[in-house]
């Protein structure tokens, strides 16, 4: 009876005048709304005013931003090194999430149990581990014979880092989506004459681009605000927007500036993420994940 | 090459593929461990000679268990505001009706779709005018703010899948509101808000970004610590810390995935409670 | 004379948004009966037990208990026994401790709630069960512990949404047994809600049948049966064949059992109305027989006859299909 009477009582109205009023369990949101807007919003609303008064009013710290070679190569290697680290971790996600869909449930434990694990594991402690692997007399170099290979203050060094950070985030969702793609429409398709490669590509592909495409964009919009792993693992030639936000802070105090920046960031990522919004259900990929 | 060969060389390179994933997923974090126990300050693997001495050089130094004593307070803390922060927005958020629902949404999740350097940024800014970076009260509001969404996501899916009649069976028992959230609907989701409580402390004790902005002479944690000892030069007393760090953090699930398994069996095999 | 609580539901209207879920419902149930409400899904049934607990808030009208007027009451201060469609035992707590908590509620402690337990557990006959969880137990024994928690603070009525629903056949007529009994011994009030009219038949002291959140009809299970109000009452309860009325906006309802088929040629007794018909199916039920007719209209008719006679009909028989015109009822036609 209850569950009637709830299932009728939210049965939305065709037409909705005005907002809806706040009800007793509703006024529950508002401590949280309230920390969040005086912890969160205020503070990203003086970033936004104080990007154009600092140090003068105008619009200078964004002229000076996209009239500086310096500064938009800054910005293009955010994009590259997103964009790599996007493809990298699909060309290795996409068979892993597509292996645990066939793997029989004690490997497909494992298999999940891998991802798993560095998922859980401090960022920095990871880092740092690759510091110790790549670095000119790490782990990888003393292994290797002949002089070292440069793998660490480079394009390299980020990428392995950052994939490995970034992994996790797209296999969880591309195997929930690929789980869920019926196995058996490949036989069909094979049993009406096509040949496995093509079966796939034709028939498996197009089902699990929803997933994959939405493992993309949450990796490269997670990418481009990175900040631990290129500042450990990168070199000077391959500073991303984060680093440069703290360099303009710390170094030089242009706090106007590096507020900018900031804008600029917030809204590239936010746009990302009202386009991916679109695609799939944000709360239940982050859910899904962490 | 026939059909069925064809197809078992794929799966075999498939395979390949997946494990040697797994391998760069799992293995490198665990290079630490050993050469945590290196007896020489360049770190070599593997160790020509072992020691304790990076594990007996934190134990002794001051800034290091301090900067250890300030992440847990700041865990225990930002674990205990973001529990009950995120629990109440989860019940509002599924059982409640207010305005600008879907704004709402966006602003609870805002923090873990913000990248932190932008948070970090802002928060200094307006913190310093406060008095509020290197404080204790500082660290606890930002770390808050970034794991508050962890715990709301667990937390509303627990509700999602209560069974409200529970409620209306207590109600019709002489069950006040209270009482029947107390004894009922709290004790039912309790598994998910615990795990959304690990969830904000591992956020709290891992986080670096916003906290090195936070950070100074006055209140430093360990991860701002360890930052300082990789930044420029190695310290290697930061293996010795991530090492430790390594096996907490893996006990912390091991203990997490053994309860959940405890209680499936408790659940499903026929083993007795106490009854009163 | 009972142990049991009268319940007076009064012009009570429910009102979602744009439906009307109960539309002006008046219901009065006196003290130590089994009543049943009966009705298809969507007929207000169950909201109208909402109402009664105190879960749902009627738009406008009164709910009273023995005379008092319990419309503003939270349900938790009502004092009336529930049992849930799905039983919603708490899960995390043993059998006791459900069976417990009405009493814990109520300050009960020590001996006393120790013997009420067990006295309550006994009834039901799970005594040995108690340390279990809820989910050790199958849908038969959950379904007893609800019923023991619901009984054991002594309600003076016992309210109960469908709770054999979810039971497979063999399961629920025994638990139809138990519950009248429980309702003899415990001599309290029970609303019963069901969309089973088998079920109502069996079980109820009186049916209130609901349609569209208004009550069709009430009455005993005798009355409802063989002297239905309205067609919809004739066909939701039993079998029946329905014949045109004399007036307009009227139809003939005539029972199985009471209709006759005979050869065609043979006299009919005295006074009976009949119908030519071709008999298409005869089916052996052990007790009797079931008789499908086609009159000439091409209307089908069943009839339930003895196996046993002068005249056992076989398909493809010419026959008559014969009643008295007692046994008949004609009932406002309101499809």
């Amino acid at each position: 009876m209850t569950a009637e009477a709830a299932t009728a009582e939210p049965a939305a109205p065709a037409v909705r005048r005005g907002l809806p009023r706040l009800d007793r369990w509703g006024l529950l949101v508002l401590p949280l709304v309230g920390f969040l807007l005086a912890v969160l919003v205020w503070p990203l609303t003086a970033v936004l005013l104080r990007s154009f008064t600092d140090p003068e009013p105008g619009v200078e710290n964004y002229l000076a931003f996209f009239h500086s070679p310096v500064y938009l190569d800054v910005l293009v290697n955010t994009f590259v090194t997103a964009g790599l680290v996007t493809l990298v971790t699909l060309l290795l996600g996409f068979p892993y999430s597509y292996l645990m869909t066939l793997a029989s449930p004690f490997w497909r434990g494992v298999l999940m149990l891998a991802v798993l694990v560095p998922f859980w594991t401090s960022l920095l402690v990871r880092t740092f581990a690759w510091v110790l692997i790549l670095r000119d007399t790490g782990v990888v170099n003393e292994l290797l014979p002949g002089p070292p290979v440069p793998l660490l203050r480079n394009l390299p060094g980020v990428l392995i880092g950052m994939v490995q950070v970034m992994l996790p985030f797209a296999v969880l969702p591309m195997y929930a989506a690929m789980r869920g793609i019926d196995r058996r429409l490949l036989q069909a398709a094979e049993g009406l004459g096509a040949r496995p490669a093509f079966a796939f590509w034709r028939i498996y592909a197009p089902l699990a681009v929803p997933g994959v495409a939405a493992s993309a964009l949450l990796v490269f919009v997670s990418s481009l605000g990175f900040y631990v792993t290129p500042a450990l693992l990168g070199g000077p030639k391959n500073i991303m927007i984060g680093e440069l936000i703290v360099q303009q802070l710390s170094g030089v105090l242009r706090w106007g500036f590096a507020s900018a920046l900031a804008v600029i960031l917030l809204v590239v990522t936010g746009g990302l993420l009202m386009l991916m919004s679109r695609l799939v259900d944000l709360r239940r990929l982050l859910g899904g994940a962490r | 090459m026939s059909g069925m060969a064809s197809r078992r060389l794929v799966r075999a390179s498939l395979g390949a593929l997946a494990v040697l994933t797994g391998l760069y997923l799992v293995l490198p974090v665990f290079i630490v461990i050993p050469m945590s126990f290196s007896d020489s300050a360049f770190l070599e693997f593997p160790p020509k000679a072992w020691s304790w001495r990076w594990y007996e050089n934190f134990l002794g130094d001051e800034t290091w268990v301090s900067s250890l004593v300030s992440s847990v307070q700041v865990g225990v803390l930002v674990t205990l505001c973001a529990v009950v922060l995120g629990t109440a927005a989860a019940l509002g958020m599924i059982r409640g009706r207010y305005p600008l629902k879907a704004l709402v949404s966006a602003l609870v999740m805002a923090p873990v779709l913000v990248p932190y350097v932008i948070i970090g940024l802002a928060v200094y800014a307006v913190f310093l005018d406060l008095g509020l970076t290197e404080t204790l009260l500082g660290f606890v509001l930002v770390h808050t703010a970034l794991a508050v969404p962890y715990v709301v996501i667990t937390v509303s899916s627990a509700l999602m899948s209560f069974d409200r009649r529970l409620e209306n069976a207590a109600m019709s028992l002489g069950a006040g509101p209270i009482v029947t959230f107390a004894r009922v609907t709290l004790p039912v989701i309790l598994p998910s808000v615990l795990s959304g409580a690990v969830f904000a402390f591992v956020t709290s004790f891992d986080e670096v970004v916003t906290s090195v902005f936070l950070s100074g002479p006055d209140f430093t944690t360990l991860p701002v610590q360890m930052w300082s000892g990789v930044r420029v030069r190695i310290d290697p007393t930061v293996a010795a810390v991530s090492s430790m760090l390594l096996l907490v953090t893996l006990a912390l699930f091991a203990v997490a995935g053994l309860a959940r398994l405890a209680r499936r069996v408790r659940a499903g095999g026929a083993k007795e409670r106490r009854s009163s | 004379m009972s142990d049991g609580g009268s319940v007076d539901v009064r012009g009570v209207v429910k009102r979602y948004r744009d439906t009307l879920a109960l539309d002006d419902v008046t219901l009065h149930v006196p003290g130590g009966e089994f009543v049943t409400l009966l009705g298809a899904s969507g007929s207000g049934k169950s909201t109208l037990l909402g109402v009664i607990a105190g879960f749902t808030e009627p738009t406008s009208g009164s709910v009273a208990v023995d005379g008092r007027d319990i419309t503003k009451v939270p349900p938790y201060r009502r004092g009336l026994g529930m049992v849930f469609q799905h039983y919603a035992l708490f899960p995390h707590m043993t059998v006791w401790d459900n069976v417990a908590f009405p009493l814990r509620r109520r300050r009960v402690r020590g001996d006393e709630l120790r013997t009420r337990v067990e006295q309550a557990l006994e009834v039901v006959g799970l005594g040995a069960l108690a340390k279990r969880l809820p989910a050790q137990l199958s849908g038969g024994q959950q379904q007893r512990v609800a019923l023991a928690r619901a009984i054991v603070f002594r309600p003076r009525v016992l309210l109960m949404d469908e709770p054999l629903s979810a039971l497979d056949k063999r399961l629920r007529e025994q638990l139809q047994l138990e519950m009248k009994r429980l309702h003899r011994e415990l001599g309290i009030t029970f609303v019963f809600v069901t969309h089973d009219q088998e079920e109502a038949l069996t079980m109820s002291d009186r049916i209130a049948l609901l349609r569209d959140g208004r009550i069709v009809q009430a009455g005993t299970p005798e009355e409802l049966y063989e002297r239905p109000s309205s067609r919809y009452t004739a066909e939701f309860l039993g079998e029946s064949n329905l014949f045109p009325g004399r007036d307009a906006g009227t139809v003939l309802v005539v029972r199985p059992e009471h209709l006759g088929v005979l050869p065609q040629g043979e006299s009919l007794p005295q006074d009976h109305e009949a119908y030519d018909c071709d008999v298409r199916e005869v089916v052996y039920l052990g007790s009797g027989l079931r008789v499908e007719v086609e009159l000439r209209s091409g209307q089908r008719v069943v009839a339930r006859t003895a196996a046993r006679g002068p005249h056992v009909p076989k398909p493809g028989d010419s026959a008559i299909v014969h009643w008295h015109p007692e046994t008949s009822v004609v009932v406002s036609d309101d499809e």
